[in-house]
C-alpha cells in the first residue's frame, strides 16, 4: 500500500527545519534576550540599580540629544551611500553588460572591494586620506588641484563625505552583481524590437531595461539600506565617529553605549530602534513595488 | 601621559608572543580548577611581561601563571564581557578610570590587610595611592604611572633663538609664532585630538597646569561657573588653532602613534604628552630627532606651571578568584616589593621602557637616575611627578561618558565651531544630565 | 563617379562605454593598488611626501616578516605578525565551513520556497530577513554568554555557527529565486524514472542550479571572511582569531608600521579575491534569478 505522502505544508516546514533550528537557537534567543534587556535599566556601572522599567528606555529616546543627532547622521549617511551606490552600481552594471575588450578584467576589478573586510577598508582609506602623508593629498597636489596637503577628515562635512565614499567603495560589488544579473536576464529580443522601432538609447533604457531592473533594484535598495544603517567597521576605523559627532551614526552610538559605557539597557533599545527603522523602510520599498506588480515571494 | 585608544594605541601595545594558554580554548570556566593563576593584561610589550612572569615562576616554583595579553583597544570590553560571563581572570591590569565601575560591578576585591600591601601604599606618591583607593578601600597595586609634560624639540627652539622652554601658554604662543614666522615649521604644535575611547590627558594637563579643576571634590562641575580655568584654556586652544594658527588643524586626525611618528620626524616643535614618550623620541634607533627632545613643566595660563595630571595603571584582584593566595603573591611581586625590598617589577619597567614608577625611593636609585639621564632631565622629571595630581572625578559611573563628550566639545572649540563659553556650558549640562541619569 | 561612403556614425556608445570602463577601473583599483605598493615599500618611503607611486626601493621584507620575523620586525608588532599566518588559516577554515553549512541548510529551505506553496511561506521568509535587521551589537553579549555556556569560546565552531546564521537569510533568498528558474520538467522526468527525492536533487536538480549554489557559497564565504565584531569577541588566541581581528591589531600596536599593516591588508584580501575571480561568471549567472518568467 503506497505511503500517504506528506502534505505540502509538512514537507515545506520539514525542509525549513534545519535552518529554523539553527537560527532560532543562535539568533532568536539572543534577539529575544536583547529585547528583554531593553526593557530594563541595566548598566554594569551600577549593577545594584538594575530593574525592570518597561518602555522607559524607548520613551527617553525622544529627549536623547545624542540619539536624535545620531539618527540624523544615520539618515543622511544612508541617503548619501544609497544614492551613490545606486548610481555607480547601475552605471557600472550597464557598462559591464556591454561586450568590449577588457570586460572580464573590469568584472574582476568590480569584485575587488567586496573581498576587503570593513576594518581593512577603513585602515586603507585612512592611509589614503591621511592629512600628512596620504595618497589622495599626494595625487591632488601633483595634479595641481589643491595647494597643499589638506586635513580631509577634520571637518564635519569632509569626514562625513569621505566616510560615505569609503563605505560606497566597499559595498559596491554586491549591488553591481545583482544589477548585472538582472540585466543579463533581459531577453535580447526586446532590445532588437526597440531598435526596430528606432527607439533611442534613453528610450530603450526607460522602456526595456528599467522594468526588468525593478526587482533587482528593490533587492539592492533593501539590502543596502540594511547594511548602511548597521554600518560600523569602516566608520569606526576611519573617524571613530568624529570630528565631534559628525560621523556618529546610530550604529556607532550603539556600540559605544553598550561596550564603552556598558549601558546594556539603553544600548539594546537603540539596537531595536535600528531594527524597527530598517524594517519599516524595507516594508516601504516592498509595498511600493508590490503595487507595481513586481514583487513576489 | 600616553593615551590608549581603540586603534593605534600608544597604549603600550603589544609585541610579544602570546604564548597563551587560554583556558578558554574550549573551556571558559572562571578558574581552571588546577591552581593556575589566570592573569590578563592589555598587550603592551607582552614579551617583556612574559619574561618577568618567567622570573616569577622561577622564584615561586609552586605557582603557575597563565598570561593572556588582550588587544589594548578592546581590553575593557573584553574583560567586561568575561566577567559578565563569570569567566574573568584571577589577576589583571586595571585602568584608573575603570576602577570605580569595576568595583561597583563586583569584579574586584579589596586588598586591605593583605601581606605587603600596606608597605606599598606607604611608599608611593599620594596621588597614586588615592587613585587606587575607592570608597576608602584599596583595590590595586601599582603597575605604572605617568604625568603629562611639555615635550619640545630643543633644536628647533634653538634655531628660533630660544634656549628655554615656555613657562606659560602665552609664552608658548610667542615661541610657536616665532618658529612659524621664521619659516621653520608651519604648525609648531601638535596634539592628539582624534576621537578615541580613552582620555585626552593633555586637556586635563593644561587645566591642572593652570591651577584649575573641572570638578569639585564632591563631583559637582565647576567648569562653567566657579572656575573659569577650563574656559580660558579652551580660549587659548581656539586662538592657537584659529588666530595665531600655531596648532596644527590636522591634530583632529592624530592618534598617539601618528603623533609620535610626527614628533620623531621633527614635524612638530611642541606637544603635551607622557614623560615616557621621551624615551622613544630620544632613541636614535627609532627617531630622527634623538637627543634633541626635552621635557618641561606643562605651561598654564599663569606665569608658572601649577602642576599637571597623572594617571595610574594598576594590578587588581578578581573578586571571585579561586586561587587567592597565589594570585596575591603574583600581585605583590608585580606591584610591590620583592624579598630584597626593591620594587623589582616597577624598576624593571622603567629600565626597559621608561614607564613611570610610583615608588618615591626609586627616584634615588642610581641605576634609575643613570637611565633617566639618557632621555630626560631627572630634576624636571621628578618635579612633574611631585606636582602631579589625579583627576578627582574618576569615581563616578558616568566619567567615561563625560570624557567622550569633552573630546567632542574640544574638537568643536579647535575648529571654531563653538565658543569657549558655549563649550563649558555644554559640558556643564552634560555633567548634570549624566548625574541625573545615573542617580 | 566617386563612391559615396556609407555614412560613418561615430560610435558614441562605444566611446562612452570605454571611457566609463576606464574610469571605473581606476576607481576600483587605485586605492587597493596604493596598499599593495605600500606593502612593498620600506616604512620611510611609505610615508614620504610626495608619495612614491611606484616603490623606489621595493622590498619583500614586510611579507617575509610574517614567515620569519627579522629582529627589527620582532620589535614592531611581533605578536600580530606572528598571528597573521594562523589567522589566514583560521579565516579560510571558518569561511569555507560557513559556505558549506550554508549551502546545505539553505538548499533545503530554498527548495521549499521555490517548489512548494505552503501556508506561512511569506511570513517565514520575512522572519528570516528580520533576523538580519538586528544589528550585531544587540546580540553580541547574549551570544557571547551562549558560546561560553557551550564552551565554544575561541573555537572555529562558534564562528561558523554565528556566520551561518548571518548568511542564511540572504542565501535562502538567493537560492529560492534561482531554484524557481530551474524548469520543473527536469524533476518530473526524474520522478518518472522513480528517483527518490535525494537522488533527484543530487544528480538532476543541483547540477542545473550550480550557478545559484556558487553565488550562495561565495556570498556566505565573503560574509564570514569579512566579519569583525563577533570574531573579536568570540576569539582570543591564534587558535581561532581571524584575519580582520589581526589586521585591526596592527593599528593598535605601539610601533606599528604602515607597511606591515598594508601587507597584512593585502593578505586579508587575496583569498576571497581569488575566490571571486575564479567564480565570477557563475556568480553573475547565479544571481540572475527568478526574473526569468518561464
Amino acid at each position: 500500500m503506497p505511503r500517504k505522502p506528506w502534505s505540502d505544508n509538512v514537507r515545506a516546514y520539514a525542509l525549513n527545519a534545519p535552518a529554523i533550528i539553527v537560527i532560532s537557537l543562535l539568533v532568536a534567543y539572543p534577539i529575544g534576550y536583547s529585547f528583554w534587556v531593553s526593557l530594563h535599566r541595566d548598566n554594569l556601572k551600577q549593577p545594584l540599580a538594575k530593574r525592570f522599567i518597561g518602555l522607559d528606555n524607548y520613551l527617553s529616546l525622544f529627549h536623547d540629544d545624542a540619539f536624535l543627532a545620531s539618527l540624523r547622521v544615520s539618515a543622511l549617511f544612508v541617503l548619501v551611500v544609497l544614492a551613490f551606490t545606486v548610481v555607480l552600481a547601475m552605471t557600472l552594471a550597464l557598462v559591464l553588460n556591454e561586450t568590449f575588450r577588457g570586460r572580464g578584467l573590469l568584472l574582476s576589478l568590480a569584485l575587488l572591494p567586496w573581498a576587503m573586510p570593513g576594518v581593512v577598508n577603513g585602515l586603507m582609506w585612512r592611509t589614503v586620506f591621511d592629512a600628512k602623508t596620504g595618497a589622495l593629498n599626494g595625487l591632488l597636489t601633483q595634479l595641481g588641484l589643491v595647494d597643499g596637503y589638506q586635513a580631509w577628515l577634520t571637518s564635519g562635512t569632509g569626514a562625513f563625505f569621505f566616510t560615505a565614499m569609503a563605505q560606497v567603495w566597499n559595498t559596491l560589488p554586491f549591488s553591481v552583481i545583482i544589477l548585472l544579473a538582472g540585466l543579463a536576464t533581459i531577453p535580447s529580443e526586446l532590445y532588437d524590437a526597440a531598435k526596430v522601432d528606432r527607439a533611442g538609447v534613453l528610450r530603450r533604457f526607460g522602456q526595456v531595461t528599467m522594468p526588468w531592473l525593478t526587482h533587482p533594484l528593490l533587492i539592492v535598495l533593501i539590502l543596502e539600506t540594511m547594511n548602511a544603517f548597521r554600518a560600523f567597521d569602516t566608520i569606526y576605523v576611519l573617524t571613530g565617529g568624529g570630528p565631534g559627532s559628525a560621523t556618529t551614526t546610530i550604529a556607532l552610538l550603539d556600540v559605544r553605549t553598550v561596550l564603552t559605557y556598558t549601558d546594556f539597557g539603553l544600548g539594546s533599545a537603540y539596537a531595536w530602534v535600528i531594527t524597527l527603522i530598517t524594517l519599516v523602510v524595507s516594508i516601504g520599498y516592498i509595498a511600493l513595488l508590490y503595487r507595481r506588480g513586481n514583487f513576489e515571494v | 601621559m600616553n593615551a590608549f585608544t581603540r586603534r593605534e594605541a600608544l597604549k603600550l601595545a603589544g609585541l610579544g608572543v602570546s604564548a597563551s594558554f587560554l583556558a578558554a580554548c574550549g573551556e571558559g570556566g572562571g578558574g581552571s580548577g588546577d591552581g593556575t593563576v589566570r592573569f590578563e593584561g592589555w598587550d603592551y610589550e607582552a614579551q617583556l611581561v612574559q619574561q618577568n612572569l618567567d622570573r616569577f615562576a622561577r622564584l615561586n616554583k609552586d605557582i603557575r601563571v597563565s598570561y593572556t595579553p588582550i588587544t589594548s583597544a578592546q581590553y575593557v570590553q573584553k574583560v567586561v564581557a568575561e566577567f559578565t560571563g563569570d569567566a574573568g581572570p584571577d589577576a589583571l591590569y586595571v585602568y584608573d578610570d575603570s576602577l570605580a565601575g569595576w568595583v561597583e560591578a563586583g569584579y574586584l576585591q579589596p586588598l586591605d590587610g593583605l601581606a605587603g600591601v600596606a608597605d606599598v601604599y606607604d611608599s608611593i606618591y599620594p596621588s597614586n595611592a588615592e587613585t587606587m583607593t575607592y570608597k576608602g578601600k584599596r583595590y590595586g597595586l601599582p603597575y605604572y604611572t605617568d604625568s603629562q609634560c611639555l615635550i619640545y624639540n630643543a633644536e628647533i627652539l634653538g634655531k628660533a633663538g630660544f634656549t628655554t622652554p615656555p613657562k606659560s601658554l602665552d609664552e608658548l604662543t610667542r615661541q610657536a609664532l616665532k618658529i612659524k614666522n621664521d619659516g621653520l615649521l608651519e604648525y609648531p604644535i601638535g596634539m592628539t585630538a582624534q576621537l578615541s575611547d580613552t582620555w585626552w590627558a593633555w586637556v586635563w594637563g593644561l587645566v591642572f597646569a593652570s591651577g584649575g579643576e573641572m570638578f569639585a571634590d564632591d563631583h559637582t562641575p565647576v567648569l562653567k561657573s566657579k572656575d573659569p580655568t577650563t574656559k580660558n584654556v579652551f580660549a587659548w586652544l581656539r586662538d592657537a588653532a584659529n588666530k595665531s594658527k600655531v596648532l596644527d588643524p590636522a591634530s583632529l586626525q592624530l592618534l598617539p602613534v601618528p603623533l609620535d611618528n610626527a614628533m620623531m620626524a621633527g614635524q612638530y616643535a611642541f606637544t603635551i604628552g607622557a614623560r615616557y614618550a621621551l624615551r622613544t623620541y630620544n632613541d636614535p634607533a627609532k627617531s630622527k630627532v634623538a637627543g634633541r627632545m626635552k621635557l618641561a613643566l606643562v605651561p598654564g595660563l599663569e606665569d608658572e606651571s601649577k602642576g599637571t595630571v597623572s594617571n595610574t595603571r594598576m594590578y587588581g584582584l578578581s573578586a571571585n578568584t579561586q586561587v587567592k593566595d597565589k594570585a596575591v603573591k603574583l600581585l605583590t611581586y608585580l606591584g610591590g616589593y620583592d624579598r630584597d625590598k626593591v620594587p623589582y617589577t616597577a624598576k624593571f619597567w622603567f629600565m626597559q621602557r621608561g614607564l613611570g614608577f610610583t615608588f618615591t625611593d626609586l627616584a634615588k636609585d642610581p641605576d634609575v637616575v643613570a637611565a633617566l639621564k639618557k632621555f630626560a632631565d631627572p630634576v624636571v622629571y621628578q618635579e612633574l611627578a611631585e606636582t602631579a595630581h589625579a583627576r578627582n572625578v574618576l569615581d563616578v559611573p558616568w566619567y567615561t561618558e563625560f570624557e567622550t563628550e569633552m573630546h567632542k566639545v574640544v574638537q568643536q572649540v579647535l575648529t571654531d565651531q563653538a565658543t569657549p563659553e558655549a563649550a563649558v556650558a555644554s559640558l556643564d549640562k552634560t555633567a548634570g544630565d549624566l548625574k541625573k541619569k545615573y542617580s | 563617379m566617386t563612391t559615396v561612403p556609407l555614412r560613418y556614425r561615430v560610435p558614441w556608445k562605444k566611446i562612452v562605454v570605454y571611457v566609463l570602463a576606464v574610469l571605473f577601473a581606476l576607481y576600483l583599483v587605485l586605492p587597493f593598488y596604493w596598499i599593495v605598493a605600500m606593502s612593498f615599500m620600506p616604512e620611510a618611503d611609505a610615508v614620504s611626501v610626495p608619495p612614491q607611486w611606484i616603490p623606489e626601493h621595493p622590498t619583500l621584507a614586510n611579507y617575509l616578516g610574517f614567515v620569519d620575523p627579522s629582529d627589527a620586525q620582532a620589535l614592531v608588532g611581533s605578536r600580530a605578525i606572528e598571528e597573521t599566518p594562523y589567522s589566514l588559516l583560521n579565516s579560510l577554515v571558518v569561511a569555507a565551513s560557513t559556505a558549506l553549512l550554508n549551502l546545505v541548510l539553505a538548499t533545503f529551505a530554498a527548495y521549499s520556497f521555490s517548489r512548494i506553496r505552503f501556508r506561512g511561506s511569506q511570513l517565514l521568509l520575512v522572519l528570516y530577513l528580520i533576523t538580519r535587521m538586528v544589528p550585531g551589537i544587540a546580540i553580541i553579549i547574549p551570544f557571547y554568554l551562549l558560546m561560553r555556556e557551550f564552551h565554544l569560546l575561541d573555537t572555529y565552531l562558534a564562528l561558523i555557527l554565528s556566520y551561518t546564521t548571518f548568511a542564511l537569510p540572504i542565501t535562502i533568498w538567493i537560492l529560492k529565486d534561482f531554484f524557481r528558474s530551474v524548469p520543473r520538467e527536469l524533476e518530473d522526468a526524474a520522478r518518472v524514472d522513480r528517483c527518490g527525492w535525494f537522488r533527484t536533487m543530487w544528480s538532476v536538480f543541483l547540477p542545473v542550479a550550480a550557478p545559484g549554489l556558487v553565488a550562495a557559497a561565495v556570498f556566505s564565504f565573503m560574509t564570514a571572511w569579512n566579519e569583525f565584531m563577533f570574531a573579536l569577541f568570540l576569539t582570543s588566541t591564534r587558535a581561532a582569531k581571524t584575519i580582520p581581528v589581526v589586521a585591526a591589531n596592527f593599528a593598535t600596536d605601539f610601533n606599528t608600521q604602515y607597511t606591515v599593516m598594508a601587507a597584512a591588508g593585502v593578505l586579508a584580501v587575496l583569498p576571497p579575491l581569488l575566490l571571486a575571480l575564479v567564480f565570477q561568471r557563475k556568480l553573475v549567472a547565479g544571481m540572475a534569478a527568478g526574473s526569468v518568467k518561464g
